[in-house]
């Protein structure tokens, strides 16, 4: 039995040789079907199995192998051209059902390719860089004066609150006004993000390649403007299309972003 | 703008921060970025064969639970984390991120199996 599994698809004339590894250590290739092509590897039957994949569905150590080599390969096409990625996995039994099924929908292949052509994707986060600030309590000379006294921490911290919140929603404004497209994904939590300081932002943005160092630029000058204000905003990339390749997600909407709340 | 964004640059930029920058790909992305695009974005191409993959959250928690102990990971032959940043920052954990973790583990665990969404199968060791 055969089992291919496609990474990601370009155009059919952007095909060069590659020199990636796949998942499981296979040489990586493209399948041309019509003005498209699939980047593909084919993978270890037995290793690989459909059986394989959903057996190893819940493996942490298993998964995040082959989903950091997923992201290798396509990473590594799209240093020089455009690429769709797949979502993972994309597995097929044979070359001519994947050849079909990139025949069947060329157009919208097309179009979608059109939409990140000569564009990057470069993720943004904002993260705070102190705990959310304890005031100093001295004892309270009354019980109205403890009240009062809690009422206006709570208001001081709702207004700190506020003023990040702010502070966000501009940072994603500027970016979103100097990229093509932008996606506000949802923040991750301490245990997805390994961090102690909350998440305010998880964005990502589509950038033209000849727009790298002027979006760059702009990061660093936001980061500073926000640095005061006890906000840390962080870049990486340039990554792959992804969250551009009209998966299920829909451009981004400002109201996604967190308040910072703990 | 010199360009120069890498990461494990010391220096700390005018305004007495660190420097915006994780770093530039491949070394400077976090486990979780990876997980969140390539398991949750991207096309999918009609006729392929369909596998459902562990959600995302659940993935990624029981990763950084399996590699807090190091030596267990290496034991496994597992070491491509070691370029992450934010996990390898992380292990070994303390004790008590460790448990918390493992909670929400089982509270999500449990919570797709309600759903139906986990695929029939026994529970991984790290969860117990």
């Amino acid at each position: 039995m055969t089992v291919i599994h496609a990474y990601g698809i370009v155009d059919a004339e952007a095909v060069e040789e590659i020199r990636v590894t796949g998942i499981g250590d296979t040489p990586v290739f493209y399948v041309v079907a019509g003005p498209v092509a699939a980047v593909v590897s084919q993978l270890d039957p037995e290793r690989f199995s459909q059986e394989e994949w959903r057996r190893h569905a819940e493996d942490p150590a298993w998964l995040g192998q082959v989903a950091s080599r997923h992201d290798a390969v396509l990473q590594a096409v799209a240093e020089t051209t455009d690429v769709l990625p797949l979502r993972l996995p994309a597995l097929y039994e044979d070359f001519a059902d994947l050849e079909g099924a990139l025949r069947a929908d060329n157009d919208a292949y097309l179009a979608a390719l059109d939409a990140v052509r000569d564009h990057l994707e470069w993720s943004v986060k904002i993260f705070t860089t102190t705990p959310a600030a304890r005031l100093p309590e001295p004892l309270p000379a009354s019980g109205r004066d403890y009240l009062a006294r809690k009422s206006q921490a709570a208001g001081a911290k709702e207004e700190a609150a506020r003023l990040r919140h702010g502070l966000v929603l501009d940072v994603h404004e500027a970016l979103a006004l100097s990229s093509t497209h932008a996606s506000v994904n949802p923040v991750q939590d301490r245990a997805l993000s390994g961090r102690d300081q909350p998440m305010l932002l998880n964005a990502a943005y589509l950038v033209p390649r000849a727009a790298r160092d002027v979006f760059l630029s702009l990061c660093e000058e936001l980061a500073d403007r926000v640095y005061g204000d006890g906000l840390l905003l962080e870049v990486s990339g340039p990554w792959p299309a992804y969250n551009f390749a009209g998966g299920e997600r829909g451009p981004g909407l400002p109201s996604d972003v967190a308040s910072g709340a703990p | 703008m010199n360009g120069n964004h890498g990461e494990g640059s010391d220096a700390l930029t005018r305004s007495g921060r660190p420097p915006a920058y994780v770093g530039v790909r491949p070394q400077g992305q976090s486990l979780a970025d990876v997980l969140e695009r390539v398991l949750d974005k991207g096309i999918v191409i009609v006729g392929d064969i369909q596998v459902r993959l562990l959600d995302i959250e659940l993935l990624t928690i029981k990763l950084r639970l399996m590699i807090s102990s190091v030596e267990r990971a290496q034991e496994m032959g597992i070491n491509w984390w070691e370029s992450d940043p934010f996990v390898s920052s992380l292990a070994p954990e303390d004790e008590e991120q460790h448990t918390e973790l493992q909670k929400r583990v089982e509270a999500l665990e449990e919570r797709l199996s309600e759903v139906g969404e986990l695929p029939a199968s026994k529970q991984s060791e790290s969860a117990r």
